[in-house]
């Protein structure tokens, strides 16, 4: 059997069900290499053994007696600490929420919950899904397992670095302007922001109504299909919760590629912004490997990055500075630096800009939509280079305008960050692969197709 | 618009912000012209009637 620790959902999942593996066993050993690891990594805000175990327990009891509850019973994760799990702290990695404790279950988690999954613990995040890496916060900002000396991405940092070092198979992100296909790029995992409304956001600290998506973070493609089909699904308590079925995004995961028509976003990587040589390389040889497989992949042209990502910080800022005004006017000292100059940002935009910004966003909606007129999927770059040090202010604050996530939390399409390689110096490389509304599945087939013809998201970080 | 320290302070009490420090006050000068600078970005051409993108779409939309 394969090391515990780096078990993918999908194989720990049958050795559950079929009473080969023990919901506890796999629970402490996760446990003891936390204990282990996060020293170096720091990837908890707070560990929850006492509920692990006893998750964990319950479990065991009821596949014995079998009543197997589905892939994931038995299963542990982490939420991302603004993502609420009643009667632990929500903390948004803050000091101003350092006490808040959360009443209820976000649906999300409660879909986990109720699924049989064991909470492992709650994840470091930017501080506000917005400020990091801080170093003046009450936690430390997580580290990279591929480079601790590097960033792991955010801002659902902790979620990158726990899955990619083995700490746990799976775990939620939330996804703003890229915060959780950058972590997953970061630290080589899979990571998916699904269509805005396909999984519910009720229960998680907002940072903009508009853009804010929920997403699974996994080391694998299956494992993400399934770790969405437990968390998707419409929430009426959700304005923005989308009433569309939810199909079973791995039914149909290993069709393979042949014949689909792919397109490519070339400019937003080689003429918008300029990618690091080795992760341009990286975005035509995935290319090449789905022509290799059968696919069709014709490059397109879109609106430039720069309008995209000034679409999306012009909404992001304004919403954001409307949620934490009346903390910026009473406890602005108690924000990290980095945070509270990047919320600041949204003080003077205009009404008539944060307006213009929306229609703006519909405009660019529809014009990505007719560029994938005829295409199954379209792929691009997600970071221009990979992880830097995470103590570079000068770097980190580049990687923020340096990508191409951006674009589609504003047109809401789903995007999914897979790992495409690796850097002459060790460190992850990884595209995105863009498809329609709520055709995750077809982005999880193309993805499979990859994974399957390459060995990345086999490959372990240094930590051992 | 203007950044100048003693303008930005005058305009972020202006809003409310009455704690910041002059750190702070720089942080906001510095944090108002990026987002001044993004504005020049915003290049969609809009028509007249061009809606903002609702949260709420119609089934089958």
């Amino acid at each position: 059997m394969t090391d515990l620790h780096y078990l993918s959902m999908a194989e720990a999942s049958a050795l559950l069900r079929d009473k080969k593996l023990s919901p506890v066993e796999y629970t402490q050993a996760l446990l003891d290499r936390i204990d282990r690891l996060d020293t170096q990594l720091d990837a908890f805000l707070k560990l929850t053994p006492d509920i692990a175990l006893a998750d964990a327990k319950r479990a065991e009891d009821e596949i014995q007696k079998g009543d197997w509850r589905g892939p994931m019973h038995g299963m542990p994760y982490g939420l991302k600490d603004i993502i609420d799990h009643e009667g632990l702290p929500t903390t948004g990695h803050s000091k101003i929420l350092e006490d808040n404790v959360a009443k209820n279950d976000a649906p999300v988690a409660a879909k986990l919950r109720a699924a049989g999954g064991v909470l492992m613990g709650k994840l470091s995040t930017h501080e506000f899904a917005i400020g990091g890496p801080c170093f003046d916060l009450p936690w430390p900002p997580a580290r990279n397992p591929w480079n601790r000396n590097h960033h792991p991405g955010g801002s659902s940092s902790g979620s990158g670095s726990a899955v990619a070092a083995g700490m746990l198979p799976a775990a939620l992100g939330t996804d703003t302007g890229g915060s959780v296909r950058n972590p997953a790029s970061m630290c080589g995992i899979v990571g998916m922001k699904a269509t805005y409304g396909r999984t519910s956001r009720r229960g998680v600290l907002p940072l903009s109504f508009s853009l804010d998506h929920i997403g699974p973070m996994t080391r694998t493609v299956r494992d993400n299909a399934m770790l969405l089909n437990v968390i998707a699904g419409h929430d009426p308590r959700d304005p923005g919760s989308a009433d569309v079925a939810v199909p079973d995004y791995t039914a149909g995961i290993d069709d393979g590629v042949k014949g689909l028509k792919i397109g490519i976003i070339r400019h937003f990587y080689t003429k918008d912004e300029q990618a690091d040589p080795e992760m341009a390389q990286s975005i035509e040889d995935a290319a090449g490997v789905l022509e290799g497989l059968g696919a069709e992949v014709r490059e397109i042209q879109v609106e430039p990055l720069q309008v995209y990502a000034a679409c999306n910080r012009t909404i992001l800022l304004s919403e954001a500075y409307a949620i934490h005004e009346k903390w910026l006017q009473e406890r602005p000292e108690d924000y990290g630096d980095r945070t509270r100059e990047r919320l600041l940002g949204g003080a003077f935009i205009r009404a008539a800009d944060y307006v213009n910004a929306t229609r703006m966003k519909r405009k660019l909606i529809d014009g990505f939509h007719a560029a994938m007129d005829g295409l199954d999927a379209v792929l691009t770059v997600s970071s221009m280079e990979p992880a830097c040090e995470i103590d570079d202010d000068d770097k980190v604050d580049l990687t923020y305008p340096r990508q191409a996530r951006a674009p589609f939390n504003v047109t809401g399409d789903p995007a999914l960050a897979v790992p495409t390689g690796f850097s002459a110096s060790g460190l992850p490389l990884a595209m995105q692969i863009v498809g329609r509304p709520f055709e995750e599945a077809m982005l999880y087939r193309v993805a499979q197709a990859y994974e399957d013809a390459t060995d990345w998201t086999s490959r372990r970080p240094p930590v051992d | 618009m203007s950044t100048d320290s003693s303008d930005i302070k005058q305009r972020a009490e202006a809003i409310g912000l009455t704690k910041l420090t002059d750190k702070h006050l720089a942080q906001l000068a510095k944090a108002t012209q990026s987002a001044a600078q993004r504005k020049q970005q915003l290049t969609v051409d809009l028509e007249i009637a061009d809606e903002p993108s609702h949260i709420f779409r119609a089934k089958g939309e």
